[in-house]
Order: structure tokens, then sequence, then C-alpha cells
């Protein structure tokens, strides 16, 4: 019929009454490198879910090599020869490297009990071709995430995969194992085996791809070959709109530093890290996933404690022990997972919004319920939370505007600092904008803001300055009328042996 | 390729047979154990008679072989806290079926324990695997339920010794090589657990399942019937324990073996079996088995401390686990410290 291997046509999914998929269609040639590109929560998560077979679609109809097929779990989608590397690396921690790549195919004696030797010698064989620095008897979790992605492509070759999928492989490589990995799906290419390549990055899909498919809020946009369309066109496909429409950034009157961090350490996790945040500013930090941004921000927040190094309040030095003593020093943080972090789903919204501060509505030893309840009104109209009943549990809110019941919560208490970790995450382009508002207006009426985040436009968008982190360590510092995304993405993933240059800027 | 980050120069390189030694995870309880056994030599010689250890094998054989099957759920990220009632349950109703048809050959009472033991765990395993209820609420309702069985069947009334057939009880008292059959059963089925955890299949899904859900069901692993699978294997074992347990004391009565879930429990802790899920292996809780045997053996024999028993067990859990703990945040922090390499 044509020379498609996989091709799939009006996909739709739902969850939960949620679009995830809006008839998107999808064509891969074989032997091709096809690059599935969006923002985040465009639905390509989902889409690589639906041709693995771990979500069945709604509707729409895939083909492979011509013929109809539909998958119920993810064995089907291997015997098929469908293989995929998930974004965050899925592995089994507590089982050996071995039995992560044997998993489902283990290599079985006719009793049926496990060749334990012969697997290990050909993981070995296997894990040769990538890194000669992986035992393959250790647990998965003994190695970095970077090797266990190796491994995870390890899994996906020893399984003679005519059809791999890779999801954002190189968001946490250094330039150099990005080209390795070039490499090897160059190698691959060559022997035959269709690609699906999901990146945020120009750089992977100029580099590997040789068409490229754009998603844009669950919705298909369109296909096209990376030599026949412009960045511009791109970026315009997969945004869907002028950049400063979506970032409403006003930029408040900046005072004295309020928050400066000092060679902060943490073994594992970070090393030297300095910066400084100011009064009415928006100080993003930035970088990889896996860079160090978010334990860097628990730390402040006393989730965990250096090794070394001091974290001064208003040019006092603080030592902050615990959540509790972070918020009594005015510092309040809003957790990448609103979900497990920040809200408690059996409490209605007035009582999460009150949660950290009960101690300010006891009365007599009592609680008094209608203070609480004022209190959280008001706190709700000042975020424009859009709610119709704030009695009732935050479970039935969007997205959006659950991440607003969370403001709500922190500006209930007496906060100087706010660190919003990923604010903007998992939710749809309309409640981002209004996110963007609230930090605008919190800025504004002097609160200084650090924000982590993994989205460039975001970052490029709203803050006043920018702190890049690379492996654990600052590797740059830009003021936002200097910064480019190069710029940025450059410090991003540079070689940490280079020597890192510090710009320090008022 | 040999470009990737060299961050663990030091993988491949060979232990050496000190270093295994030190590394082996049950090292520290294998020196509790020399240690707490030299102190007996001293303060309770007896105990060193053969029959005195036979017998302390013996009588906790029943927990090691309750403990085998709590490790299975456990390992998934479950617990059982049904498994005493569905031992007395299933003890009740072969023991009783026995009485009324003392021609028929044992091995049919045991295979109808596997089977009653096998249901009671079918029904924990429906109600945590599919209906996905808290292991902890399913079974604490399922351990009224089948206890309250047990009482019904049993009509309240003891069965004794001269109601037991030699045939029935010649399973638990009998002996070979000095040693009885229930010892025997037990290490029997410590070998079978053994090899069905690091072997099969269906043995190592219920280490996956513990260690990553979601890893699990993007590789296609059915989770709700692994944990279907832990549940049968537990209350099948409960069941045969329940046999294991008549046969043993030639008595049957629906308040048998009261309590011995957290016995069993114990053992795992103690063993390194982690509550969380998806680590924990065999040898671990057989040694967590014989140091709980002799803790309590050994407490038994000093005259004015077996009131103090229970107590002592307890504090023994605690260290156990506080030693897990330690050793478990030492490792963390050395892969770190590896990691930190990279940094």
């Amino acid at each position: 019929m044509n020379d498609y291997i996989l091709e799939l046509k009006d996909i739709v999914k739902t969850f939960d009454g949620v679009t995830a998929l809006n008839g998107v269609q999808f064509q891969l040639k074989k032997g091709e490198v096809h690059a599935l590109m969006g923002e985040n929560g465009a639905g390509k998560s989902t889409f690589i879910k639906v041709i693995t077979g771990v979500h069945q679609p709604d509707s729409g109809i895939m083909m492979l090599d011509g013929e109809k097929v539909s998958f119920h779990s993810t064995v089907d989608s291997q015997n098929l020869g469908i293989a995929a590397i998930y974004q965050h690396v899925t592995s089994f921690p507590d089982l050996s490297v071995t039995e992560n790549i044997f998993m489902g195919q283990e290599l079985k004696t006719k009793l049926g009990f496990y060749r334990w030797a012969d697997m290990r010698k050909k993981a070995k064989e296997i894990i040769s071709n990538l890194s000669d620095e992986i035992d393959v008897t250790k647990p998965m979790r003994s190695l970095s995430v970077a090797q266990q992605q190796l491994v995870e492509i390890a899994k996906a070759l020893s399984r003679d995969a005519r059809i791999l999928i890779m999801d954002e492989p190189t968001a946490s490589l250094t330039k150099h194992e990005c080209e390795e990995l070039y490499k090897i799906v160059d190698r691959l290419r060559d022997d035959g085996v269709s690609i699906i390549l999901i990146t945020h990055k120009f750089e992977d899909m100029y580099r590997c791809a040789s068409r490229v498919t754009v998603f844009r809020d669950s919705e298909y946009i369109g296909s096209w070959d990376v030599d026949k369309i412009s960045n511009a066109k791109l970026i315009q496909a997969m945004v869907g709109r002028e950049l400063d429409q979506l970032y409403p950034k006003k930029t408040a009157v900046i005072g004295d530093v309020v928050l400066k961090v000092e060679h902060l350490s943490k073994e594992g996790y970070f090393k030297d890290v300095s910066f400084e945040a100011r009064k009415g500013e928006i100080l993003a930090l930035t970088g990889l996933v896996g860079a160090g941004r978010t334990e860097v921000c628990q730390t402040i927040f006393g989730i965990m404690q250096p090794d070394s190094g001091s974290v001064y309040l208003d040019g006092q030095k603080v030592n902050i022990k615990s959540p509790i003593d972070a918020l009594n020093h005015g510092i309040g943080l809003l957790p990448e997972d609103r979900q497990i972090q920040g809200l408690v789903y059996q409490l209605p919204i007035f009582q999460n919004v009150s949660a950290a501060v009960l101690d300010n509505f006891v009365q007599k030893g009592l609680l008094d319920n209608n203070q609480e309840m004022n209190k959280a009104i008001q706190l709700c109209e000042k975020i424009q939370l859009k709610a119709k009943n704030i009695a009732a549990p935050p479970s039935a809110l969007s997205g959006g505007n659950q991440q607003k019941v969370v403001f709500a919560k922190l500006l209930n208490c007496d906060l100087k600092v706010l660190i919003l970790d990923e604010p903007t995450k998992g939710i749809d382009v309309g409640a981002k904008n209004s996110i963007y508002e609230i930090m605008n207006q919190l800025a504004t009426s002097g609160y200084t803001i650090i924000m982590v985040s993994s989205e460039m436009p975001e970052v490029l968008g709203m803050a006043d300055r920018i702190v890049v982190m690379k492996s654990g360590r600052v590797s740059g510092e830009f003021n936002v009328k200097d910064a480019t995304q190069e710029r940025i993405m450059e410090a991003m993933v540079m070689k940490h042996e280079e020597p890192v240059e510090l710009k320090k800027e008022a | 390729m040999a470009a990737f980050p060299k961050t663990r120069t030091s993988a491949q390189k060979q232990e050496s047979i000190f270093e295994r030694i030190l590394n082996y995870k049950q090292f520290g309880l294998i020196v509790a154990l020399i240690l707490l056994g030299l102190l007996a030599k001293f303060i309770t010689p007896a105990m060193y008679q053969p029959a005195s250890l036979v017998a302390m094998l013996r009588n906790n054989s029943i927990y090691a072989i309750l403990a085998i099957g709590e490790m299975v759920v456990i390992l998934t990220g479950g617990i059982d806290i049904s498994i005493a009632s569905t031992l007395s349950l299933s003890g009740v109703i072969s023991t009783t079926l026995m009485t009324q048809n003392p021609s028929v050959p044992a091995i049919v009472w045991v295979i109808v324990s596997l089977a009653i033991g096998a249901l009671c765990g079918l029904f924990n395993g429906f109600l945590i695997g599919k209906l996905k209820m808290t292991p902890m609420i399913a079974t604490l309702a399922t351990m009224y339920i089948y206890r309250g069985l047990a009482f019904l069947i049993s009509g309240g009334v003891w069965l004794f010794p001269n109601k037991f057939t030699e045939d029935f009880t010649v399973m638990s008292q009998g002996s070979i090589l000095g040693i009885y059959n229930i010892t025997w059963i037990t290490i029997i089925l410590f070998l079978v657990a053994g090899v069905f955890l690091s072997y099969t299949q269906p043995g190592r899904r219920i280490y996956a399942v513990g260690t990553n859900v979601e890893s699990a069901h993007v590789s296609g692993i059915k989770i709700g019937n692994v944990t279907v699978m832990s549940y049968v294997l537990c209350g099948a074992l409960s069941g045969l324990a329940g046999v294991l347990y008549t046969a043993n004391y030639s008595i049957c009565y629906y308040g048998i073996a009261d309590g011995f879930e957290m016995q069993a429990i114990a053992i795992c802790v103690l063993g390194g079996v982690s509550l969380i899920g998806g680590t924990g292996r065999i040898d671990g809780v057989v040694i967590g088995a014989v140091l709980m045997s002799v803790i309590s053996y050994f407490i038994g024999l000093l005259p004015g401390l077996s009131v103090w028993q229970d107590a002592i067990q307890g504090a023994i859990i605690i260290v156990a686990v506080a030693i897990n703990i330690f050793t478990e945040r030492m490792t963390i922090k050395r892969i770190l410290k590896e990691r930190g390499a990279m940094i």
C-alpha cells in the first residue's frame, strides 16, 4: 500500500474527561529518524504510550506494515519489534543491570529456570558496546543517571527492535555523550531501524532526523522535512503564538539582596553553589534535569542539609534545619509535585490555604473557622482562583487552579522569598499565563522569587536574572537582556572540565 | 565507544574474599548469631544438648514456614496479617475431617490444607490486587473472617491427641536422622522458595513489582496478577502450616497460633526484608528465623528472664532494624560519593 512502517490516524485519548490526544496523525518510514516535537504537555508522552500499548486509544487507527494492529499491553508491541526508552528512566532500581536488560525476555532452561550465567555474559557483551564502566551484577540504583540511560539503550538493542522510540534521550547527557548517542542512532538507522526521537533540542533534530512532526495542546499541527522548514516556522508551530503574548513580563523595582547562597555543597547532588536574589526580582534557576536545581532549593528550604556552605537572609547568616525554620525565616517553597507535596486532597480548599499557619487562627485554644475562611477568601480573590466553592476539596480543580491554591497557601505565611519549583509544569497554556501574572504581581509587591524551570522560553520570558546549573555546579549567570537561548543552552551542556566563568552583575 | 563517563573505575575490580564476607548483606546477623551462641555456651550450656537443639528447631518451624509466605508478600510491597487465621482455619477444617475419616491417608489432608490456604490467599489477593484495597486493611478484615470461620466450623471444640491418627501426627512428629519431619519440611520449603525467588520468572516478577510498580507497568508485567499470586502462595504456605501445626502438637482448636503473623513479620524484618518491597533474600529470612529461635530459646532457659521474653524480642527487633537502616544509609552515602566523583 505504501512505504510506511508505522502509521497512526486520528488517535484520540482522554483521561477522566481530559483530552490528552485529539485526533493526532503520525507516519514513520522504514529506516528514518523522525523527530517528534512540541511543548511540555503537548501529548507526546501519551502518544508514545499509545504506540507501545501502555494506553489504549479511545478511537483511531494504528497500522504496522500496512496492517491494522491494536495493542493490549507492552508485550504485544514488543513482540512486533517496538521498543521504547522513556523519558524518566524506568528501571528496576533494586534489580541488577543484567536483570534490567533482560526484563521480559529472560534466558531460561527448558524447565523455566533462569540461566543467570548466560544472561550476565550476554549483558556484558551488549553493554560493552556502550560503556566499559558498568558492572552488570550491580543493582541499577548504584549507577549514575547517564549510565542508567545506557542500560535502557542496551535493553532496547538486545531486543532487535525494528521501531525504537526515544523520549528525550539527550536530556541529561553532556554534549560529548550526546555525540556518542548520535552515533548510535546513526548506526541503528543504517541497520534499518526506524526511530522516533522525541526531543526539545533543535540540535538533536538537525543532527539525527530527516522528518519532524509537531504536536501542540494535544493536537496534530503538521509534519515537515527537516531541511524544508525554518527554525522560526517550527517554533511558531510548537508555540502557536507570539512569545511576548505568552510571557507578560513586568519588571518590578529591584531592591537589595535578600537571599544569598554561598559555596553550598551536598555530596552527590551539588557543589560550591553561590548566587544572590534581590527584592522584587525573579531569579530563574535553570539547567538540565538532574543538574541539582531542585536539590539546591530543597536545601535552602531545609528539606536537605548541606555538607558545607551557608545561606544569608538580609545579610544575616541563617541556619535552616527544617522547612518550619525556613517558613519562620520567611522562605517558602512551591514544590515541583503539588499532588504529593503541596496539597492535601481530603481537606477543603480553605483549610489547605491555612494548613501552614493554623496557629494564626487559634482563639483561646480553639480554631476560629470564620477567621480562617475569611482570610482564605481574601487570598483566593487575590490570586483569582476559579473555584465554585472553597469549602470543597481541591481535587475538582484544574491543574492551574490547584497550583493557585498552593500559591495562596504560601501567601498566607509571612514570607519574603518564594522558591517556585517548576511552577507551570503540567498545566495548560491559559493557566500558565495567569500563574505568570501572579508572579509579576508578587514581585511587584516586594517578594523575592526564585523560579526553577526547565522551559527555556519561560526562563527567558519571565526572569530578571538567570542562573544556569550543570552537573551540580553553577555554570553560568546572565542578566536577562544579555541572555539568549544559545548562551543558556551552552551553559547547560558545557563540559565541566572547562573553567566556569561566573559573570557577576548587579 | 569508551568515552562515556568513567564513574565507577572500581566496578570491574574483583573483590577479595574478605571484602565479600564484609559486604555480605547478612554479615551483621551472623555475627549476632555467633555472639549469642557463645554467650549461651557459658550461661545456658543446656541449650547445646542435641535434644535441645532439635526441639528448638521443631518448635520454631511453624514460624519459619509462615515467614517464607510473609516474605513473598512483603517483597511485592504488601503485607498479610491474616496468615495465623488462615493457619487456624486450614488446621481446623483438615484436622476435623481427619478425625471423621481416620482411614484416609494424611497426604490428602496436606492437599486439603494447601487448597484452603490458597483459597484464603486468593481472596486476599483479589481484594488487594484487583479491588486495590490497602493490604493492611484487607488482611485485617480477613484475619477476623478466617478466624471467625474457624470458630464456626470447630464449634469451639478442642480436638485432643486421642483423636489424631498416627499417620497424621507423623508428618510433623516423625523424624529422619534425628531431626523432626516438620524441620525437614521447613528446610525443603526454604530451598524451594530460594530457587523460586531467584531462578523463575514468577519469582523475579515479585521483586520487579516490589521495586518499581511504574516500571513493571510499562514493561508489560501484569501487576494485579503478580500481587494475587503472592497472596495465594502466602496463603497456601499458611494453610500447610495449619496441618503441620496440629500434627506437631496433636491438638486443634480455633484459637491456635494466635499472634504468629507478627512473629513471621518480625523474622522477615530481622532478616533484612524491606517493608517497602523489592529487597530481601531467602538466606536473610533463614538466618532471621534461626536467630529468632535461638533468642527465644536462650531467654526461655534463663530462670529470671523468661518473663521478659516478649519485651526482649521487641528490643532486638528495634536494634536489628536500626542496624539495617544504618547500613542502608551507608550504602546510599557510598553511592552518592561515587556519583560525586562525577561532579
